[in-house]
């Protein structure tokens, strides 16, 4: 019952802060205008500073990635320096699939095919659901196809109505990975040597993926207590989506780009990759939540005492950008994508609750951890909405109320630095998402450049609607105890 | 680059952001607030800012004579409180010369639509917002008084010379609703239909207060007025009677004459003191032409009070 109540607390901490955050600067409005300027200008330079020093992180991560782009990762893994032999390696690749077409995953298998990293080393698992009708048959007929490429394919149902399970990428992961546990127990494999890496069905790696993974993997010292992290790259359909549902995604894989600067920081997020031992020891991710990308990481932190780590490598993944039927259908499946993202907020309960019993990490870590996710959290949900609504709304009602006001025209002044260093961080965004770009496919203009150029024109509008709202609406269920249900996104091409 | 070396410089920039916020926002937030560090006296002073648009832009900006280096629009920060000349200059244009007020903690915002110069055209080189003007005709000089949102100025002719000679501000509906000025011993005496202003243009310290009342507010309607009596009194024609209105002594009036009818009309003749008034006869439908000699009606008043004097 004590644990209930907390839990309850804890769900109303993340949405109460954001709501209080517009609330007051709205309130102080009211009251006191010119208060409420100064605390808007500060707020303003805040964001200044933290979008400069994401600039020099977004500068930094690049140049890192170019540096490595010309390693021959295959050969490094041969002559690395570790207690692992890199013949023993085993890839196992988890797909989770639930209504994806056919060709979808054929695409993401024709390209795990392809990588540089011998295909006899790995195991593909195919991950159904029972839900999905003809899920076996389906997946069956995939396999056939792809069988001879591969060490194995194995392919696994994952039963619905499971008691404790919801229905969720996470469950379903973890029903396969067991099933892997056994495969691989019965093949006499290692687990030590076994690298899993839990993949969208859309997630098609870098020919590089898997051996930059593993050289990684290999000289890593503390290998059974890190995660490897690659950059999600959002561009398979990058040619057909539409310019604003670009924008969110280039975004993402940018906000990952520059988080993979922050080492003590960082964390899995979707598509990544784990020593499987250390994925039984933690016992898989986790079926009763919906973030299961993210909080496995947790699980791994918690059950190392802190002593856990996320890599970011220097490869990247290539996914899918999340569309709908039509433009407004588009919208609603990013608005429900980020939405889904947002409630990674349920993070911070999850690790609140354990922190509560957990009395060997130290006190500063633990809060300095549960500061980072609702520092994250929290400024998703607002700073969008501060700066593209409330700050505009202050600049036109202080004219009235104001009039004159120095303060106030400083304020507008302020504002535009905030925009010009946007820009500037979008110029960098610009430049470097060039090179992200898959080749142009036949049958689609040079013009498509163009509207490339322009679509960063979306991103103030972007980042309010789709990228705070969703974020204050995940906070404010949680807060009033309306658990969000797992919603894949729909995948087509 | 090793892993370590990237360590350093994120760490290097988190701590140079994280410094350069908690050092500058605490500056620029008393900075917006307007106030300025004096090295001189050891304190914060509070400014204001002067904020410039015109049209045409890239025009040069004079304070106080003072050239600035920023073209227009632009924003001229930590200024302190006081009045300034402003003058604004572009090739080809009129020059703008105005005064302005700088407040403490404000913003004074302008906003300029320079003229462009045309052959044979001169402009005033001051700004003021010209409500309404008159030309005055004296023995031997020639003056424009000019009505506008600063007060009431004296121009000269030729558009150069100007002098303040009120503080009043007559608003616009009013300063266009004036008849008739004359300017007679260091006053000002003009009317519309309903009132009679005087305005003392002797005092070089202006009163404080702007706003001018009336001396006099006509029962019906202000229809003619003369200077008479050696200059000393208004002699009006209100509709209703004729009085005379003494300018020096402010508020003292008495009736000359009860008008019969509405429409009825008089002209003073200041040669030789003589009221000439066209007003009906009583109880019939005919105009008549009355005399009045004024000197002997009223003359001893004021001879009365020159001997006092």
């Amino acid at each position: 019952m004590r644990e209930e109540k907390i839990k309850r607390i804890l769900e109303i901490i993340p949405g109460f802060l954001s709501w209080f955050i517009i609330f007051s600067l709205i309130i102080l409005f009211i009251l006191k205008p010119l208060s409420a300027i100064v605390v808007i200008i500060v707020y303003l330079l805040y964001w200044v500073a933290r979008l400069l020093y994401s600039s020099i992180l977004l500068l930094m991560a690049h140049y890192r990635m170019q540096s490595k782009k010309n390693n021959d990762w295959l050969s490094m893994c041969k002559d690395a320096n570790s207690d692992l032999k890199f013949e023993d390696i085993i890839h196992v690749v988890l797909y989770t699939i639930y209504k994806e077409p056919e060709n979808l995953i054929i695409d993401s298998l024709n390209f795990l095919k392809d990588t540089d990293y011998p295909a006899d080393k790995i195991i593909v698992v195919l991950a159904g659901e029972e839900r999905a009708q003809g899920a076996y048959d389906k997946l069956k007929a995939i396999s056939d196809k792809f069988k001879q490429h591969f060490l194995d394919i194995i392919i696994t149902i994952n039963p619905k109505n499971i008691p404790g399970e919801i229905t969720a990428k996470g469950a379903n992961a973890t029903y396969a990975a067991k099933q892997v546990k056994v495969y691989l127990g019965e093949k006499g494999y290692d687990f030590k040597n076994i690298i899993i890496s839990c993949f969208d069905a859309d997630t098609c790696p870098d020919e590089k993926y898997f051996s930059c993974l593993t050289y990684n993997f290999l000289v890593n010292q503390k290998r059974y207590h890190t995660s490897f992290q690659p950059l999600p790259i959002y561009s398979n359909n990058i040619y057909t989506a539409p310019a604003f549902a670009r924008v969110i995604e280039t975004g993402s894989t940018f906000w990952q780009f520059i988080e993979g600067m922050r080492y003590e920081k960082f964390i899995t997020f979707s598509s990544h990759s784990m020593s499987f031992k250390t994925l039984i020891e933690v016992d898989y991710w986790p079926v009763d939540l919906i973030s299961d990308d993210s909080l496995i990481f947790w699980k791994c932190f918690l059950k190392f005492n802190g002593d856990y780590k996320t890599y970011p490598l220097d490869i990247p993944v290539y996914m899918d950008i999340a569309v709908g039927k039509n433009l407004l259908d588009t919208i609603k499946v990013q608005y429900k994508q980020k939405r889904r993202w947002a409630w990674g907020v349920e993070n911070f309960i999850f690790l609140a609750q354990h922190f509560l019993k957990k009395n060997e990490i130290p006190f500063t870590v633990k809060f300095r951890k549960l500061y980072q996710i609702l520092d994250g959290h929290v400024n998703w949900a607002t700073w969008a909405i501060v700066i593209s609504f409330i700050t505009p709304l202050i600049l036109f009602l202080g004219k009235i109320v104001l009039k004159n006001s120095l303060a106030l025209f400083n304020l507008s002044y302020i504002n535009s630095v905030v925009f010009h260093s946007l820009s500037f961080i979008l110029l960098l965004c610009i430049i470097i998402s060039w090179e992200f770009m898959p080749p142009r496919p036949k049958g689609v203009s040079r013009l498509v450049y163009v509207s490339f150029l322009f679509q960063w024109l979306l991103t103030p509008f972007i980042s309010a609607v789709l990228g705070s709202f969703p974020s204050l609406d995940a906070q404010t269920r949680l807060m009033l105890g309306r658990y969000l249900s797992f919603t894949p996104t729909p995948k087509t091409r | 680059m090793q892993e370590k070396y990237y360590s350093f410089l994120r760490h290097f920039s988190f701590w140079l952001f994280s410094l350069a916020f908690v050092i500058l926002t605490p500056v620029i937030v008393y900075y917006s607030l307007g106030y300025k560090f004096d090295i001189k006296s050891k304190k914060f002073l509070k400014t204001g800012a002067l904020s410039i648009k015109t049209f045409p832009r890239a025009v040069t900006v004079y304070l106080d004579g003072k050239k600035i280096d920023e073209l227009t629009p632009g924003t001229i920060r930590e200024l302190m409180p006081h009045k300034y000349n402003l003058v604004l200059e572009k090739e080809g244009f009129y020059p703008y010369n105005m005064e302005i007020e700088i407040k403490p903690s404000l913003v004074n915002n302008i906003d300029v639509f320079l003229i462009p110069k045309i052959k044979g055209v001169e402009k005033v080189k001051f700004d003021f917002n010209i409500y309404g003007f008159f030309l005055l005709r004296q023995i031997f000089t020639e003056k424009i008084l000019i009505f506008t949102d600063k007060g009431i100025y004296f121009l000269d002719t030729d558009l150069e010379g100007i002098k303040k000679v009120s503080e009043q501000i007559f608003e616009e509906h009013l300063a266009n609703s004036i008849e008739e000025v004359i300017a007679n011993n260091n006053k000002l005496i003009f009317w519309n239909k309903k009132n009679i202003w005087v305005v003392d243009i002797s005092n070089e310290n202006f009163p404080s207060t702007n706003t001018a009342n009336p001396v006099y507010t006509a029962g019906r309607s202000i229809k003619d007025a003369f200077l008479g009596l050696r200059e000393r009194y208004l002699i009006v024609n209100d509709g209703l009677k004729v009085i005379a209105l003494d300018m020096d002594n402010l508020g003292v009036s008495f009736e000359i004459y009860t008008l019969n009818n509405l429409n009825a009309k008089i002209f003073y003749d200041a040669r030789s003191e003589t009221l000439y008034i066209k007003d009906k006869i009583p109880r019939t439908e005919n105009f008549s032409l009355f005399k009045i000699e004024i000197m002997p009606l009223i003359g001893g008043r004021i001879s009365n009070e020159r001997r006092k004097d």
